[in-house]
């Protein structure tokens, strides 16, 4: 018979294992779902219910008990181990995301609702019942307390969500592994068999928390204010998504793309003035803005017709595409049938495509940082995109901030002016990113923008005029142009940032 | 395959710290999947001219001019003829498959890549032939209102133009200075201020091409000392300085400054020096094999490839036979005029009593054996530090690095071609001639790596192919004491003329070009003088 203190022992650890899965499937969840209140309260009550599942479920284990203790043990362990991974990985791929989340929970749950009750029944021969419920039950509360403490105290800021869910799953697989000694007796021929299963399992999950320094980023976090909920290294580029109580952040690079509280008024001052002050707007360029956000805004007018959208990175498209925080904030724009994803470097494909004209360019390009975006800032640049532009085309430029850059928003001006265009800038504020500026240019003349469509939330009409107004220490200033063999860009624009960092 | 050591095929070409650095990392990875070979092995024909001797013609073929090579000058000497008297029956005899010499280029799906000189300086419209030249090729935009020419910002190199690794980072620019003073700060300012009186002066003592320099005495005595010599007499002793005219003399003249004339090194800034700036550089994907291209237009009938012209016998009644193996057929042509456009150990061999009159010459002309490797990769190896720019060179190695053949298509990912060169610097060139030989292709190849492995740990998964060619001969070196017996050696004999940028005693493509368009003057000259003879 097996023995019992050290089956209590047990009943601490799978009790401390069984409260850490559910505090991590929350904390997980309102990382990357937002609304912490929202998510704990499902979580728990699925966890709970299951669980009840669980009890319930268990009165059908007639034969084997011990066995099936090891196993269900092992299955925890594979399961409740690799939750956080499993979540993670699929917030960024899969779009069933909370169904995914809910299963898991309900699975964990049911697992863990079954492991007291067997536990209780093969212990029920050595004791007094009363005795065993009273124990038992005690030392599953003082498992819940330990892992209430060490969960926040410990595991999530030295592990991190990744490495605590794969700890956890070692210690099921470890009570896995002493049942088959402890039960040794009991289990007889079948104890080898779950042996090898266990250590199997130890391996496996070892093996992940090994690995695990790739799925997490803890050198990382700190380089961010708000929690890190993906992370990949493109070919091109690091993405970074953020989460905090404000919504989710896109960084490119360590650069901040878009918050999602306020990324509507940057993407409808990017597209609105040219969009409704261009007389045709059927063909739509738009060169970078893999996001999908600047298309959402393009979509609004009932007259496109066809959209190419040039990224040079895929990774970014795809995540945009796929990811569910991505697609409820683009409204699936990515998905439209008018447009066309296009994969190239933006300065070759404008040299080389042999694609019809587009009466609009929107140009969203990350700063110009480095002299490899500072191309996509040149007259040469320009110049071609102009030859991709109907008579009357009309392209904007995002084109930094005219207050912490007011030098490089003016050369950015400048360098359009010197490429054939008629320009009229303008800008608006961001509170993520302050006062930002963008050039309107068009190849013909520049008619005042009207007519904007429904549902704006930043723009109308009213107050379109005032974006064209700049305060004086806005204003232009003489600037060179920039060329590919001299990019004065790059260089201004690294004096000035650098002055607010 | 020699029998080397991994250590001391390392140590021989790239010192002994590399080397030891190398070899603790790895050891012996001399088998290797990436494919490639020697390429243009045009020297294997070359030595049928020291070999046993070669027998006559049966016939000779009149025409009107003979041209013996169809690197820079002899494009450039066949192109001025073409457009000048495109009636004249001009043969141009290759010794290679490949017109453009060491302009040359190659060409894969990715892009095409240089396999040899690879930009030129932005001339001023002094140099008109040359601004010419560089309209047909597409580069300039307009003409200003006072004469200069504008180039195209595509064509101009694009920035960032240097970067150099320097203790495991790389770091953008060529000159390396720690902070804002100290002497590699202020000798580099006196340098300049030098150069800059000499860029100035009225005389243009150090003009592109040199034949539009006048002779000035200051100017002149430099090409006694060497640009070590001068360095040390005129007080640069900052490692930063004396680092960037290392690497300035072994880029431009494939030897170290020991060996080259402080007027060399004079002419290579200050020739480039304008307003106190320095010109711009024009280039493309295939570096020069782009005007290669242009001056070869119209060209292509006239071109006889892989023929050696193995004797040409000036004849007392006017003009000269010209005698040419071609796949083992002796071939004749009696020509008018000839206008021998081979660097001068060539011409030496083949025009006969020529020898005699430059035998106090011969000694003091030396070619710096170069290596130049074609590195095709599937993607952009991870580098630390600054981005990657188009030429991108080592500090502590003794190749100059490389060049991105797409860098100025503006694609900063992806497949790319990187043209590396090595050039063999050292004083003695026979032995350097012998380094350059004796290797196989996979001992090359394994250099190569190691030398670039320094900067980009992750290379070798990314190379797909190097192609690798050597130039035995690759250009003069102006080594002190040349230029006063420039002019003698560039003497006609009879109605055979000599064009090639030895002659000018700098190894620029300028320079073949002046050359060989003024062969072409005196050819035009001669034929003029001879009336009916056109």
């Amino acid at each position: 018979m097996p023995s019992a203190p050290y089956l209590y022992l047990n009943v601490l650890i799978i009790a401390t294992c069984g409260l850490v899965y559910e505090l991590l499937a929350g904390t997980l969840a309102s990382y990357v779902l937002g609304d912490s209140v929202t998510q704990f309260s499902l979580i728990i009550g699925v966890y709970l219910s299951s669980m009840g599942v669980g009890a319930w479920l268990s009165k059908f284990i007639t034969k084997g008990l011990c066995r099936r203790f090891v196993e269900i043990e092992l299955a925890v362990a594979v399961l409740g181990g690799f939750s956080a991974p499993i979540l993670f990985f699929g917030f960024a791929h899969v779009s069933w995301f909370r169904g995914l989340l809910f299963g898991l929970v309900s699975g964990i749950g049911i697992l863990v609702g079954l492991e007291l009750p067997l536990l209780m029944r093969i212990l029920k021969e050595q004791l007094d019942f009363s005795d065993l419920v009273s124990r038992v039950l005690t030392f599953d509360y003082i498992g819940a307390l330990v892992a209430s403490l060490v969960f926040p105290l410990f595991f999530v800021p030295k592990l991190g969500l990744v490495r605590t869910s794969l700890v956890f799953g070692l210690f099921n697989a470890g009570v896995a592994l002493w049942g088959t000694y402890l039960m040794r007796k009991v289990l007889r021929g079948s104890g080898v068999f779950l042996r090898l299963q266990s250590i199997f399992v130890i391996c496996v999950l070892a093996l992940g928390l090994i690995k695990s320094k790739s799925l997490t980023h803890l050198a990382e976090e700190g380089l961010y204010e708000e929690s890190i909920v993906y992370a990949e290294t493109s070919k091109y580029q690091r993405i970074v998504l953020t989460r905090g109580a404000g919504g989710f952040q896109l960084f490119l690079n360590g650069k901040l793309q878009f918050a999602s509280m306020d990324e509507y008024r940057y993407h409808e001052a990017l597209v609105h003035p040219v969009m409704a002050s261009s007389p045709v707007k059927k063909r739509i360029l738009i060169l970078g803005g893999g996001d999908g956000l600047a298309l959402r805004e393009v979509l609004k007018y009932p007259d496109v017709e066809e959209v190419v959208l040039v990224d040079l990175d895929p990774a970014m498209t795809k995540l945009a595409s796929d990811h569910i925080l991505f697609r409820e904030l683009s409204g699936d724009s990515l998905k439209d049938p008018r447009l066309t994803i296009v994969h190239d470097d933006a300065m070759v494909w404008i040299e080389e495509s042999e694609s019809k004209p587009f009466d609009v360019a929107i140009v969203d390009f990350p700063d110009p940082n480095n002299f490899a975006l500072g191309k996509l800032y040149t007259r040469y640049f320009y110049q071609n995109l102009n030859k991709r532009l109907t008579p009357q085309g009309q392209m904007v430029v995002q084109s930094t901030s005219p207050l912490y850059a007011r030098r490089s928003f003016w050369c950015i001006e400048e360098t359009i002016k010197q490429s054939g265009f008629e320009t009229a800038p303008y800008h608006a504020t961001v509170p993520s990113f302050g006062v930002w500026g963008y050039v309107l240019a068009s190849k013909a003349s520049i008619s005042d923008p009207t007519e904007l469509p429904e549902g704006l939330r930043f723009l109308s009409d009213q107050s379109m005029g005032a974006l064209f107004d700049f305060p004086s220490d806005m204003g232009p200033v003489d600037s060179q142009v920039n060329r590919l063999n001299d990019q004065v860009l790059v260089h201004v624009y690294e004096n000035e940032w650098r002055r607010w960092q | 395959m020699s029998t080397l050591s991994r250590r001391e095929l390392l140590q021989w070409i790239l010192g002994a710290s590399i080397a030891s650095t190398a070899c603790k990392k790895h050891e012996a990875r001399l088998e290797s999947l990436i494919e490639g070979r020697f390429v243009f092995e045009d020297q294997k024909l070359g030595h049928r001219l020291t070999a046993s001797k070669i027998g006559s013609p049966s016939h000779f073929e009149d025409i009107d001019v003979a041209i013996i090579g169809a690197g820079v000058s002899g494009l450039s000497a066949a192109q001025e003829l073409h457009q000048k008297a495109p009636g004249l029956n001009v043969r141009i005899f290759n010794i290679g498959k490949y017109i453009g010499g060491t302009a040359r280029h190659g060409q894969s799906t990715i892009s095409s890549y240089p396999w040899g000189a690879h930009y030129v300086t932005a001339p001023t419209q002094d140099n008109k032939e040359f601004v010419d030249l560089l309209q047909r090729a597409g580069a300039v935009e307009h003409i200003s209102n006072d004469g200069e020419p504008v180039f195209k910002e595509q064509h101009l190199c694009h920035e960032p133009e240097e970067r150099v690794f320097y203790k495991g980072r790389w770091t953008p620019g060529l000159y390396r200075t720690e902070g804002n003073q100290g002497p590699a700060i202020s000798e580099r300012e006196r340098f300049e201020k030098m150069i800059d009186g000499w860029a100035a002066h009225p005389k243009k003592p150090f003009a592109i091409p040199t034949s539009q320099s006048q002779s000035h005495n200051e100017a002149d005595a430099l090409d006694l000392m060497s640009a070590s010599e001068w360095c040390s007499a005129n007080g640069f002793k900052s490692e930063s300085f004396l680092w960037w005219v290392d690497y300035a003399c072994r880029d431009d003249f494939g030897a170290r400054p020991e060996a080259v004339s402080a007027w060399a090194l004079m002419h290579y800034f200050a020739s480039r020096r304008r307003q106190k700036k320095y010109a711009e550089v024009i280039t493309w994907p295939e570096g020069n094999g782009h005007l290669v291209q242009t001056l070869a237009n119209g060209l292509e009938t006239k071109v006889i490839s892989e023929s050696l012209v193995y004797d040409i016998n000036p004849k007392e009644r006017g003009g000269a036979d010209v005698s040419v193996l071609q796949h083992e057929k002796r071939m004749g042509f009696h020509a008018k005029q000839v206008v021998v456009c081979t660097p001068q150990f060539i011409a030496n061999r083949i025009v006969r009593k020529r020898l005699d009159a430059t035998k106090h010459i011969s000694p003091l002309l030396h070619y710096s054996p170069w290596l130049v490797a074609n590195i095709e990769l599937s993607e952009r190896p991870r580098g630390l530090g600054f981005e990657p720019a188009w030429d991108n060179i080592i500090y502590d190695s003794p190749s100059l690095g490389y060049v991105v053949s797409t860098h100025q298509k503006g694609q900063r990912s992806g497949p790319t071609h990187w043209t590396y060169y090595f050039p063999l610097a050292e004083k003695d060139v026979k032995a350097e001639r012998k380094r350059l030989l004796s290797l196989s292709w996979a001992e090359w190849t394994e250099v190569i790596l190691t030398d670039l492995e320094q900067a980009h740990p992750d290379l070798r998964r990314n190379v797909k192919r190097i192609d690798i060619a050597r130039y035995g001969h690759g250009m003069l070196r102006p080594t002190p004491g040349l230029r006063s017996h420039l002019p003698s050696l560039g003497k006609s004999v009879g109605d055979i003329h000599f064009a090639s940028a030895d002659l000018s005693g700098l190894p620029l493509f300028e320079e073949a070009f002046d050359q060989g368009r003024r062969g072409a003057g005196r050819v035009l000259a001669k034929l003029g003088a001879g009336g009916a003879a056109l």
